[in-house]
């Protein structure tokens, strides 16, 4: 088991490196369009405060979903008569 | 004698290698299917469809002399270019057939909904990464990323609404992966958890929940997504809709037809008419393996992301209320799947283990994360 979760790391591991590596080939091939890879950069940056963003706002609307539901399960609770 | 004959070789002569690949990747989706039972009320369609759009000059999608459209042409722009009528009607069948009940009493298990969506915007920043390579634009990338909500009709909508060029790709691949959730989930799972975490039991108290709260619950969720993401409204309310449908009481025999007849019907027109946008000379493409990988990638981080999430609330926690990190990983929206899955990764590791009433909590709280989830994408990228 250890050994394959190893296995699987080092995978991933590699993969991440490719990836990260891969505008570096795109951009060189595509130097002389200046506007595009500023585009493209634009974008990364745009995608982290997306993330920021929007895991920020699922978190809000499940936690105020929660609050409701804590009241409204306090208030409508059956009476101990 | 060849041009007497050319109105029945026309066909043939216009075959392509890629559309023979496109006839493949239809029989093979009709294969899973069928032989293999994964999603087979999508798959089979898209499937079908695939083959009837890629036959050279289909009367199923072009138009012909006289302005007549072929029909699954017609069905996507009424059903889905139009307004998205297709996916927001299937949520209202999705609505009335989910049992809030274990969600309801132990309102805890929202946040696993919520982190559990994690895998959508860490695969639209990796999209991003590799956007250089394929051409994808933020559209195209936040699109790929809702691959993540584990949910058909929100990758449908979100990828149509932001105009992506890759919808039939994205549809292909969350609908594949959540098919395969019982092999992807207890990959994921294991590579972050040691045995004696998944063996952490938990108690089952149901909190007894009140007609009233199940009533105003819809409600309640429709407005506040609605306040804080308007763009999520449609998907939102047809959702708690059809659960408020469900819960009142007095309205039996709509709620039976939503989620049975309802639901069957959108399901089979949805799944061949978001074929008619399997075209080879879009589908056959690097970006379409790259979108499949992507796919996969987001479903793995939403695993991970709510196993973490579970790990990282433990260490507040007193040792006798600690929560098995598989109940975080239920927080994706692919339901009733995932929780089944949790259930029987549980089991294994302990048969007196049962989570499965915890995991379906979480499991609901992912559908309704992911509808926020994607709401908020529609109103970050509008």
């Amino acid at each position: 088991m250890k050994s394959y979760k190893k296995f699987f790391a080092v995978l991933v591991a590699a993969a991440l490196m490719i990836v990260c590596a891969l505008p570096v080939f795109a951009e060189s091939a595509a130097s002389a369009d200046a506007i595009h890879n500023s585009d493209y950069s634009a974008m990364r940056a745009q995608s982290f405060e997306i993330m920021g963003k929007g895991m920020l706002g699922i978190f809000i609307v499940m936690f105020i979903i929660l609050l409701v539901i804590v009241l409204l399960n306090v208030i409508t609770k059956p009476r101990k008569k | 004698m060849s041009e007497f004959l050319s109105f029945i070789t026309n066909g043939v002569m216009a075959l392509d290698w890629k559309i023979l690949v496109m006839w493949a990747i239809g029989a093979l989706l009709i294969f899973l299917a069928i032989k293999k039972d994964m999603e087979p009320a999508l798959l089979l369609p898209m499937g079908f469809g695939a083959i009837l759009v890629n036959i050279p000059m289909s009367g199923a999608v072009e138009t012909t002399e006289t302005g007549v459209q072929g029909i699954l042409q017609w069905l996507f722009d009424v059903g889905i270019a139009a307004s998205e009528a297709m996916p927001l009607l299937l949520f209202i069948g999705i609505g009335a057939m989910i049992d809030f009940g274990p969600l309801l009493s132990n309102p805890a298990l929202l946040l696993f909904g919520a982190a559990a969506q994690f895998g959508i915007f860490m695969t639209i920043t990796l999209a991003t990464i590799i956007a250089p390579v394929f051409g994808f634009d933020m559209a195209d990338a936040a699109s790929i990323g809702i691959i993540g909500a584990a949910d058909g009709p929100t990758s449908i909508l979100v990828s149509q609404v932001l105009g992506s060029k890759y919808v039939g790709a994205i549809a292909v691949a969350a609908y594949s992966y959540m098919a395969l959730v019982p092999i992807v989930q207890p990959f994921a799972i294991k590579l972050v958890t040691t045995k004696k975490e998944r063996t952490i039991h938990m108690k089952y108290s149901p909190a007894s929940v009140s007609k009233t709260t199940r009533i105003i619950f819809p409600i309640a969720v429709t407005i506040i997504a609605g306040l804080v993401a308007p763009d999520s409204v449609a998907l939102v309310g047809c959702l708690m809709f059809g659960n408020l449908i469900r819960e009142c009481g007095n309205l039996d025999s709509l709620s039976q037809t939503a989620s049975t007849a309802f639901s069957n019907i959108i399901t089979l027109l949805l799944g061949i008419t978001i074929a008619s946008t399997m075209k080879a000379e879009n589908f056959v493409d690097w970006s379409t393996l790259a979108i499949m990988a992507l796919g996969l990638v987001a479903f793995v981080f939403d695993t991970i992301a709510g196993v973490f999430f579970a790990k990282v609330l433990n260490i507040f926690l007193p040792k006798n209320k600690k929560i098995n990190p598989m109940v975080g990983a239920a927080g994706i929206s692919a339901f009733p799947m995932s929780s089944r899955v949790i259930q029987k990764m549980a089991l294994k590791e302990d048969n007196q283990n049962h989570l499965l009433m915890h995991a379906a909590g979480a499991n609901v709280a992912g559908q309704i994360g992911s509808v926020v989830a994607g709401g908020l994408v529609l109103s970050l990228l509008s």
